[in-house]
């Protein structure tokens, strides 16, 4: 069993969308669905209401929105990085915004990639392609990350 | 001197010491300070005239005619007084040497003499009285007239002269300011360190904001504070220099500024909101009407993909206008860094990149040499781009298009304008031409977001320019704009 695709997301179409885009690019791999930033620290620390999950299987890579509710985006990827188990883990950040100051934040706080969410749906396969191919076949994640052959 | 008018002076001085010249004096100089010393200083200074030293006369002279300009005595009064006096002492020597016809001439001569000298001298001196006091009376209507706070201090830090609007602002007295330390006006927590300051100040002088880029406070009579903004600038005087600042209460300033820095952040979080709540429910529409058309085409009759395929193009319309929003709003906000920019290199460099993108076009550009204006060089491009891409854009159905870039003078200054002989404009709408997503022509026939020229007057207004079009329909139109020179505006 592959370790999943955690995609966070509060927007239920771009949530269809997302799924429907990666449907033909998860080489695979499951994809989780989170809906806010609480959630996704809970599902990847193994707390709250994810007490009973092993926090050492951890997803494949992270598909990150910025604005979430409870705990933003980048919050969460700042706590993603400060913990030992999930400082090399995949984030790209998948957002609506283009705004320097968000795509700045990001890679300061660590994100590895930054994709704003095309509005065209062909541009948002494509987009949905790339990311796949680089970040789950491709990419070489550092030990302890690698998925099950 | 030779010995005849010697002896006249001499026999002119006996005169005037035997004939109680005392009471002649105090009775013909009644504007006199002191009269006794006066008097005693008048002898003196006439009995080393004798001896050819004419030194004393003078020196007597200039205090009369500085007594009289101090005490505001007319010319015609103090002329008078002073003619009296010679005449007075003219009779005196005729009966004392009236027996020598010789003698009395030559003591007549010398009283002349004497007399002569006397008035040039008091006139002289109550002239450059009066006038070091009109030039102060002046200056001090200007200290009065300036509408800041206006101290006056010297190399010593002590207050010198201060005008009435420092007894209001700061609600100290003039007299309990004049010979205090300036550090009175300072709060305490920066006075230890002002001397220091001052001291550099009076040892490299010249006209400047004090504390630049910093929040100065001065400190009222009562220890209240304010936020101030004060320019200082040296005053060279005879007796060394003094410095002038110029204090301005900016606490109503501070508050607008405040409400602005507000707002401002309040505009950014809205077109923040905009890129991300507005762009999401339109991602919504967009993608499910393209699943539809993909995956359930041959279930929609041709009517029915129509119709979807107008839903997908109106989403990706509003999202051009979502984009060109934000990107307007980014503009208005970035931070600018003007410097000397050559338009000309720039507008050819703009041009060559739309002939590039439409090589099937052949549009005659004509762009004059040595077009320089200092603006921030991004801005100046998004301006140019904005322009000529206009002037592409509207000579799209004109045979032998033609886009010319160049200035005129407006005023003295250059007016740099882009000019085509495009589709043109209706000049009733002129007003309109500017405005965000206004438009003057169908969508159709030349599309676009309607942001393009509402983006070259953010961009000209930001650097303090004008930007106005003139137009005919079915003619051509020419797009002007002015940036204001920054050498011209930093001369001191």
């Amino acid at each position: 069993m592959k370790p999943p695709i955690l995609l966070v997301e509060d927007n239920s179409s771009d949530e269809k969308l997302t799924l429907l885009a990666f449907r033909q690019h998860a080489y695979g791999h499951d994809v989780v669905v989170l809906r806010d930033g609480a959630d996704a620290l809970d599902y990847l620390f193994a707390s709250g209401p994810y007490a009973d999950r092993d926090p050492a299987e951890l997803p494949a890579m992270v598909l990150l929105d910025l604005k979430l509710p409870r705990i933003g985006g980048l919050e969460v990827l700042r706590r993603i990085r400060a913990a030992e188990r999930t400082r090399f883990l995949p984030v790209v950040v998948l957002t609506a915004s283009r705004e320097e100051r968000d795509v700045v934040r990001s890679y300061q706080l660590g994100a590895n990639a930054y994709v704003r969410k095309p509005l065209d749906f062909t541009d948002f396969v494509e987009a949905a392609r790339a990311i796949g191919t680089f970040w789950l076949l491709l990419n070489e994640p550092a030990t302890g990350q690698r998925g099950a052959p | 001197m030779d010995t005849e008018q010697l002896t006249g002076l001499d026999d002119f001085w006996r005169v005037y010491e035997t004939a109680g010249h005392a009471a002649l004096l105090a009775e013909s100089l009644p504007f006199g300070e002191g009269r006794a010393e006066q008097v005693a200083a008048e002898r003196e200074a006439l009995r080393r005239a004798v001896d050819g030293d004419w030194s004393g006369c003078e020196a007597c002279a200039r205090a009369l005619g500085a007594t009289y300009a101090l005490q505001g005595v007319e010319p015609t009064v103090w002329m008078a007084t002073v003619t009296a006096l010679a005449r007075r002492l003219t009779p005196l020597l005729v009966t004392e040497y009236g027996g020598d016809p010789a003698r009395l001439a030559a003591a007549l001569d010398a009283a002349q003499a004497w007399f002569d000298r006397r008035l040039g001298v008091i006139t002289g001196e109550y002239l450059r009285a009066r006038g070091a006091q009109g030039a102060e009376s002046r200056f001090r209507g200007l200290l009065e007239a300036a509408p800041d706070a206006m101290v006056i201090v010297g190399s010593d830090g002590r207050i010198a002269l201060v005008n009435s609007q420092v007894e209001r602002v700061f609600g100290y007295t003039r007299d309990e300011l004049l010979g205090q330390l300036i550090e009175v006006l300072v709060p305490e927590r920066f006075r230890a360190r002002h001397p220091e300051h001052r001291d550099g100040y009076f040892r490299n002088s010249h006209p400047r904001p004090m504390g630049a880029g910093l929040d100065l406070y001065a400190r009222r009579r009562d220890g209240s504070e304010f936020a101030a903004e004060i320019s200082l600038s040296p005053l060279r005087t005879p007796e060394g220099t003094l410095v002038t600042a110029a204090i301005r209460d900016i606490t109503q300033r501070k508050v607008t500024e405040t409400a602005l820095k507000l707002a401002n952040r309040e505009l950014e979080a809205f077109s923040y909101s905009v890129a991300h709540d507005l762009r999401a429910p339109l991602r919504g529409m967009n993608g499910f009407a393209q699943l539809l058309l993909d995956r359930y085409r041959d279930k929609l009759d041709a009517e029915g993909q129509d119709w979807l395929q107008e839903i997908l193009l109106n989403a990706r319309r509003m999202g051009g206008l979502i984009d060109a929003l934000l990107s307007l709003a980014r503009l208005a906000r970035s931070e600018m860094r003007p410097q000397r920019v050559d338009l000309s290199a720039l507008a050819r460099a703009v041009a060559a990149g739309l002939a590039a993108r439409d090589p099937e076009r052949d549009v005659s550009l004509v762009i004059a040499d040595g077009l320089h204006a200092d603006l921030d060089p991004r801005l100046a491009l998004a301006l140019l781009e904005n322009l000529l891409g206009n002037a592409w854009k509207f000579t799209g159905h004109t045979a032998a298009a033609r886009i010319e870039v160049g200035a005129v003078d407006a005023d003295g200054a250059p007016a740099f304008f882009v000019r085509d002989n495009g589709a043109g404009f209706d000049m009733a709408f002129a007003e309109h031409l500017f405005g965000p997503f206004q438009r003057l022509h169908p969508a159709k026939e030349f599309p676009g977001t309607g942001i393009g020229l509402a983006t070259v007057q953010r961009i000209v207004h930001r650097h303090g320019g004008r930007v106005w079009a003139e137009g005919r329909v079915g003619e051509g139109a020419t797009f002007f704009f002015t940036l204001p020179s920054r050498s011209a505006e930093a001369a001191p």
